[in-house]
Protein backbone atom coordinates (compact mmCIF):
# COMPACT_ATOMS: atom_id res chain seq x y z
CA UNK A 1 0.00 0.00 0.00
CA UNK A 2 1.06 3.58 -1.20
CA UNK A 3 1.82 5.62 2.28
CA UNK A 4 -0.40 8.68 2.62
CA UNK A 5 1.75 11.88 1.78
CA UNK A 6 1.79 14.59 4.04
CA UNK A 7 3.09 17.71 3.42
CA UNK A 8 6.40 18.13 5.10
CA UNK A 9 6.65 21.58 6.63
CA UNK A 10 3.07 21.72 7.70
CA UNK A 11 3.81 18.29 9.35
CA UNK A 12 6.54 20.25 11.46
CA UNK A 13 4.04 23.35 11.88
CA UNK A 14 1.71 21.30 13.76
CA UNK A 15 4.26 19.51 15.68
CA UNK A 16 5.70 22.70 16.73
CA UNK A 17 2.11 24.48 17.25
CA UNK A 18 1.69 21.72 19.90
CA UNK A 19 1.61 23.09 23.52
CA UNK A 20 1.75 20.93 27.05
CA UNK A 21 -0.98 22.35 29.14
CA UNK A 22 -1.06 22.52 32.62
CA UNK A 23 -3.28 19.89 33.76
CA UNK A 24 -4.70 20.74 37.31
CA UNK A 25 -7.45 22.91 36.89
CA UNK A 26 -9.21 21.19 34.43
CA UNK A 27 -8.22 17.71 36.30
CA UNK A 28 -10.51 19.17 39.12
CA UNK A 29 -12.84 20.21 37.08
CA UNK A 30 -13.34 16.72 35.58
CA UNK A 31 -13.22 15.12 38.75
CA UNK A 32 -15.81 17.53 40.10
CA UNK A 33 -18.42 16.81 37.53
CA UNK A 34 -17.86 13.10 37.88
CA UNK A 35 -18.44 13.35 41.17
CA UNK A 36 -21.70 15.72 40.80
CA UNK A 37 -22.97 12.79 38.82
CA UNK A 38 -22.40 10.14 41.11
CA UNK A 39 -24.02 12.30 43.96
CA UNK A 40 -27.01 13.31 41.38
CA UNK A 41 -27.31 9.14 40.22
CA UNK A 42 -27.21 7.81 44.13
CA UNK A 43 -29.83 10.78 45.18
CA UNK A 44 -31.93 9.77 42.22
CA UNK A 45 -31.57 6.55 42.76
CA UNK A 46 -32.79 6.79 46.25
CA UNK A 47 -35.92 8.88 45.18
CA UNK A 48 -36.94 6.16 43.13
CA UNK A 49 -36.26 3.41 45.46
CA UNK A 50 -38.54 5.87 48.24
CA UNK A 51 -41.19 5.77 45.22
CA UNK A 52 -40.91 2.33 44.90
CA UNK A 53 -41.33 1.46 47.97
CA UNK A 54 -44.31 3.56 48.84
CA UNK A 55 -45.88 2.44 45.69
CA UNK A 56 -45.52 -1.03 46.93
CA UNK A 57 -46.73 -0.36 49.83
CA UNK A 58 -49.45 1.90 49.02
CA UNK A 59 -50.33 -1.53 46.30
CA UNK A 60 -49.42 -4.68 48.37
CA UNK A 61 -49.78 -3.91 52.10
CA UNK A 62 -53.54 -4.56 52.92
CA UNK A 63 -53.11 -8.26 50.09
CA UNK A 64 -49.75 -8.88 52.10
CA UNK A 65 -51.24 -8.13 55.62
CA UNK A 66 -54.27 -10.21 54.90
CA UNK A 67 -52.07 -13.22 53.45
CA UNK A 68 -49.90 -13.36 56.28
CA UNK A 69 -52.84 -13.50 58.28
CA UNK A 70 -54.44 -16.54 56.29
CA UNK A 71 -51.32 -18.27 56.45
CA UNK A 72 -51.32 -17.61 60.29
CA UNK A 73 -54.68 -19.06 60.84
CA UNK A 74 -53.94 -22.24 58.29
CA UNK A 75 -50.20 -22.96 60.09
CA UNK A 76 -52.33 -23.25 63.55
CA UNK A 77 -54.95 -25.09 62.95
CA UNK A 78 -55.30 -28.29 64.97
CA UNK A 79 -54.42 -31.63 62.36
CA UNK A 80 -56.52 -34.00 64.59
CA UNK A 81 -59.72 -32.87 65.92
CA UNK A 82 -59.09 -33.05 69.57
CA UNK A 83 -62.21 -31.62 71.21
CA UNK A 84 -62.30 -28.66 73.76
CA UNK A 85 -60.80 -30.66 76.96
CA UNK A 86 -57.55 -31.06 78.89
CA UNK A 87 -56.42 -33.06 75.86
CA UNK A 88 -56.70 -30.53 73.10
CA UNK A 89 -54.70 -28.25 75.46
CA UNK A 90 -52.62 -30.53 76.24
CA UNK A 91 -51.60 -31.26 72.75
CA UNK A 92 -52.14 -28.29 71.34
CA UNK A 93 -48.41 -27.06 71.07
CA UNK A 94 -47.36 -30.17 68.76
CA UNK A 95 -51.48 -30.57 67.12
CA UNK A 96 -50.71 -28.03 64.31
CA UNK A 97 -49.04 -28.22 60.65
CA UNK A 98 -46.64 -25.29 62.18
CA UNK A 99 -44.97 -27.40 64.68
CA UNK A 100 -44.85 -30.36 62.51
CA UNK A 101 -43.12 -28.44 59.85
CA UNK A 102 -40.41 -27.37 62.46
CA UNK A 103 -40.29 -30.66 63.47
CA UNK A 104 -40.15 -32.19 60.14
CA UNK A 105 -36.92 -29.90 59.18
CA UNK A 106 -34.96 -30.28 62.67
CA UNK A 107 -35.29 -34.10 61.54
CA UNK A 108 -34.11 -33.73 57.68
CA UNK A 109 -31.16 -31.42 59.30
CA UNK A 110 -30.67 -33.94 61.77
CA UNK A 111 -31.17 -36.90 58.83
CA UNK A 112 -28.37 -35.15 56.71
CA UNK A 113 -26.01 -34.40 59.55
CA UNK A 114 -25.97 -38.01 59.83
CA UNK A 115 -25.31 -39.08 56.71
CA UNK A 116 -22.91 -36.86 55.13
CA UNK A 117 -21.38 -35.53 58.37
CA UNK A 118 -22.20 -32.18 57.28
CA UNK A 119 -24.54 -29.56 58.69
CA UNK A 120 -26.43 -27.76 56.05
CA UNK A 121 -26.61 -24.42 58.54
CA UNK A 122 -23.43 -22.69 58.96
CA UNK B 1 5.04 3.57 58.91
CA UNK B 2 4.38 5.33 56.32
CA UNK B 3 1.36 3.15 54.33
CA UNK B 4 1.12 4.24 50.83
CA UNK B 5 -1.95 3.81 49.03
CA UNK B 6 -2.27 2.15 45.67
CA UNK B 7 -3.03 5.37 44.07
CA UNK B 8 0.22 6.74 44.51
CA UNK B 9 1.23 4.11 42.18
CA UNK B 10 -1.05 5.46 39.55
CA UNK B 11 1.59 7.92 37.54
CA UNK B 12 3.74 5.00 36.82
CA UNK B 13 0.99 2.53 35.58
CA UNK B 14 0.55 1.90 31.86
CA UNK B 15 -2.31 3.46 30.32
CA UNK B 16 -3.85 0.15 29.20
CA UNK B 17 -3.90 -0.49 33.13
CA UNK B 18 -5.35 2.28 33.94
CA UNK B 19 -8.03 2.09 31.43
CA UNK B 20 -8.65 -1.23 32.93
CA UNK B 21 -8.94 0.34 36.49
CA UNK B 22 -11.29 3.51 35.05
CA UNK B 23 -13.58 0.49 33.79
CA UNK B 24 -14.44 -0.69 36.88
CA UNK B 25 -15.47 2.74 38.26
CA UNK B 26 -11.93 3.50 40.13
CA UNK B 27 -11.83 7.45 39.97
CA UNK B 28 -8.42 7.81 40.92
CA UNK B 29 -7.29 6.04 37.79
CA UNK B 30 -9.74 7.97 36.02
CA UNK B 31 -8.12 10.92 37.09
CA UNK B 32 -4.60 10.08 35.99
CA UNK B 33 -5.97 9.37 33.09
CA UNK B 34 -7.25 12.65 32.70
CA UNK B 35 -4.04 14.42 34.34
CA UNK B 36 -2.19 12.59 31.26
CA UNK B 37 -4.45 12.89 28.21
CA UNK B 38 -6.09 16.41 28.61
CA UNK B 39 -3.27 18.35 26.88
CA UNK B 40 -3.96 16.32 23.71
CA UNK B 41 -7.45 16.68 23.92
CA UNK B 42 -6.95 20.86 24.52
CA UNK B 43 -4.77 21.05 21.13
CA UNK B 44 -6.48 18.72 19.38
CA UNK B 45 -9.72 20.77 20.50
CA UNK B 46 -7.83 24.37 20.03
CA UNK B 47 -7.24 23.22 16.45
CA UNK B 48 -10.37 22.44 15.88
CA UNK B 49 -11.83 25.78 16.95
CA UNK B 50 -9.19 28.88 17.38
CA UNK B 51 -11.19 29.52 20.45
CA UNK B 52 -9.40 28.38 23.99
CA UNK B 53 -12.03 28.89 26.34
CA UNK B 54 -14.28 26.77 23.72
CA UNK B 55 -11.67 24.57 23.37
CA UNK B 56 -11.64 23.93 27.13
CA UNK B 57 -15.13 23.30 27.44
CA UNK B 58 -15.63 20.68 24.71
CA UNK B 59 -12.57 18.99 25.75
CA UNK B 60 -13.98 18.79 29.36
CA UNK B 61 -17.59 17.23 27.18
CA UNK B 62 -14.77 14.66 25.85
CA UNK B 63 -13.25 14.13 28.94
CA UNK B 64 -16.91 13.36 30.38
CA UNK B 65 -18.02 11.89 27.98
CA UNK B 66 -14.53 9.33 28.57
CA UNK B 67 -15.75 8.78 32.18
CA UNK B 68 -19.36 7.96 30.96
CA UNK B 69 -18.55 5.37 28.56
CA UNK B 70 -15.42 3.95 29.44
CA UNK B 71 -17.20 1.16 30.04
CA UNK B 72 -17.91 0.49 26.37
CA UNK B 73 -14.50 0.57 25.24
CA UNK B 74 -13.30 -3.14 24.71
CA UNK B 75 -9.86 -2.93 24.67
CA UNK B 76 -8.21 -0.61 27.29
CA UNK B 77 -5.09 -0.50 24.60
CA UNK B 78 -7.88 1.05 21.92
CA UNK B 79 -7.90 3.93 24.36
CA UNK B 80 -6.03 6.21 22.41
CA UNK B 81 -7.86 6.10 19.12
CA UNK B 82 -11.73 5.82 20.93
CA UNK B 83 -10.43 8.86 22.66
CA UNK B 84 -9.95 10.73 19.30
CA UNK B 85 -13.34 9.87 17.99
CA UNK B 86 -14.89 10.83 21.03
CA UNK B 87 -13.22 14.21 20.54
CA UNK B 88 -14.40 14.28 17.15
CA UNK B 89 -18.21 13.35 18.04
CA UNK B 90 -18.24 16.68 20.42
CA UNK B 91 -17.12 18.86 18.27
CA UNK B 92 -19.38 17.03 15.03
CA UNK B 93 -22.13 17.59 17.38
CA UNK B 94 -21.16 21.32 18.39
CA UNK B 95 -20.95 22.08 14.50
CA UNK B 96 -24.51 20.43 14.19
CA UNK B 97 -26.08 22.79 16.90
CA UNK B 98 -24.34 25.58 16.70
CA UNK B 99 -24.79 25.42 12.16
CA UNK B 100 -21.63 24.99 11.27
CA UNK B 101 -21.29 27.87 7.93
CA UNK B 102 -22.20 30.60 10.67
CA UNK B 103 -19.75 29.24 12.95
CA UNK B 104 -17.03 29.10 10.48
CA UNK B 105 -17.54 32.73 9.71
CA UNK B 106 -17.58 33.93 12.95
CA UNK B 107 -14.00 32.26 13.80
CA UNK B 108 -12.71 34.31 11.21
CA UNK B 109 -9.87 35.99 13.26
CA UNK B 110 -12.52 37.57 15.28
CA UNK B 111 -11.89 35.27 18.16
CA UNK B 112 -8.54 34.76 18.60
CA UNK B 113 -6.96 33.80 21.92
CA UNK B 114 -5.26 37.42 22.53
CA UNK B 115 -4.25 36.17 26.34
CA UNK B 116 -2.37 33.24 24.45
CA UNK B 117 1.30 34.37 23.59
CA UNK B 118 1.35 35.18 19.83
CA UNK B 119 3.08 32.09 17.91
CA UNK B 120 3.03 29.20 16.18
CA UNK B 121 -0.03 27.87 17.54
CA UNK B 122 -2.01 31.07 17.15
CA UNK B 123 -1.03 31.25 13.74
CA UNK B 124 -1.52 28.15 13.09
CA UNK B 125 -5.33 28.28 13.97
CA UNK B 126 -6.16 31.23 12.56
CA UNK B 127 -5.29 29.50 9.28
CA UNK B 128 -7.13 27.00 10.32
CA UNK B 129 -10.37 28.86 11.04
CA UNK B 130 -10.58 29.68 7.21
CA UNK B 131 -11.02 26.71 6.18
CA UNK B 132 -14.64 24.89 6.15
CA UNK B 133 -15.37 23.33 9.21
CA UNK B 134 -15.23 19.45 8.12
CA UNK B 135 -12.24 20.25 5.65
CA UNK B 136 -10.47 21.64 8.97
CA UNK B 137 -11.34 18.61 10.93
CA UNK B 138 -9.74 16.03 8.28
CA UNK B 139 -6.73 18.46 8.12
CA UNK B 140 -6.25 18.54 12.19
CA UNK B 141 -6.75 14.86 12.49
CA UNK B 142 -4.23 14.21 9.90
CA UNK B 143 -1.21 16.19 10.52
CA UNK B 144 -2.29 17.07 14.34
CA UNK B 145 -2.87 13.74 15.76
CA UNK B 146 -1.09 11.71 12.72
CA UNK B 147 -4.11 9.78 11.61
CA UNK B 148 -4.74 7.57 8.46
CA UNK B 149 -7.01 8.41 5.82
CA UNK B 150 -8.99 5.44 6.67
CA UNK B 151 -9.11 5.96 10.74
CA UNK B 152 -10.34 9.60 9.65
CA UNK B 153 -12.97 8.35 7.52
CA UNK B 154 -13.90 5.49 10.43
CA UNK B 155 -13.92 8.13 12.89
CA UNK B 156 -15.84 10.69 11.11
CA UNK B 157 -18.19 8.97 9.44
CA UNK B 158 -17.25 10.66 6.01
CA UNK B 159 -16.85 8.72 2.45
CA UNK B 160 -12.61 7.71 2.00
CA UNK B 161 -12.56 10.20 -1.07
CA UNK B 162 -14.07 12.54 0.84
CA UNK B 163 -11.58 12.81 3.28
CA UNK B 164 -8.53 12.40 0.76
CA UNK B 165 -10.07 15.20 -0.86
CA UNK B 166 -10.16 17.32 2.12
CA UNK B 167 -7.25 16.79 3.05
CA UNK B 168 -5.39 17.44 0.09
CA UNK B 169 -7.43 21.08 -1.05
CA UNK B 170 -7.25 21.87 2.94
CA UNK B 171 -3.31 21.19 3.27
CA UNK B 172 -3.17 22.98 -0.19
CA UNK B 173 -5.39 26.33 0.84
CA UNK B 174 -3.59 26.25 4.64
CA UNK B 175 -0.17 26.38 2.32
CA UNK B 176 -1.55 29.18 0.81
CA UNK B 177 -3.22 31.09 3.68
CA UNK B 178 0.11 30.82 5.68
CA UNK B 179 2.48 31.41 2.69
CA UNK B 180 0.52 34.50 2.62
CA UNK B 181 1.19 35.32 6.40
CA UNK B 182 4.98 34.54 5.80
CA UNK B 183 4.88 37.48 3.01
CA UNK B 184 4.03 39.98 6.34
CA UNK B 185 5.71 38.20 8.37
CA UNK B 186 3.18 36.99 10.84
CA UNK B 187 4.06 33.65 10.63
CA UNK B 188 7.35 31.59 11.01
CA UNK B 189 7.26 28.40 9.05
CA UNK B 190 10.43 27.47 9.14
Amino acid sequence: MMAEFRDPNLESLFAEAKRDYEGEAITAQVMAQTRNRLVSKAVGGALLGLIALLIARYVFAVPLLDFAILLSQFITNPLIDLGEGWLALAFMPINNIASISVALGKLSLMAWKRLTGTSLLR
Amino acid sequence: MVVSKAQDYYPDCPEAFLVSLARTGDRSAFEELVRRRQSQVRNLMRRFCNDPTLADDLAQQVLMKVWLNIRQLKKPSAFNAWLKKLAVNVWLHYLRKNDALRGAGELQGTELPRTESPGIGLDLDRALSQLEPHIRMCVVLSYNEGMSHREIAEATGMPLGTVKTHIRNGAQRLQEILSAYDGQEEVKTS
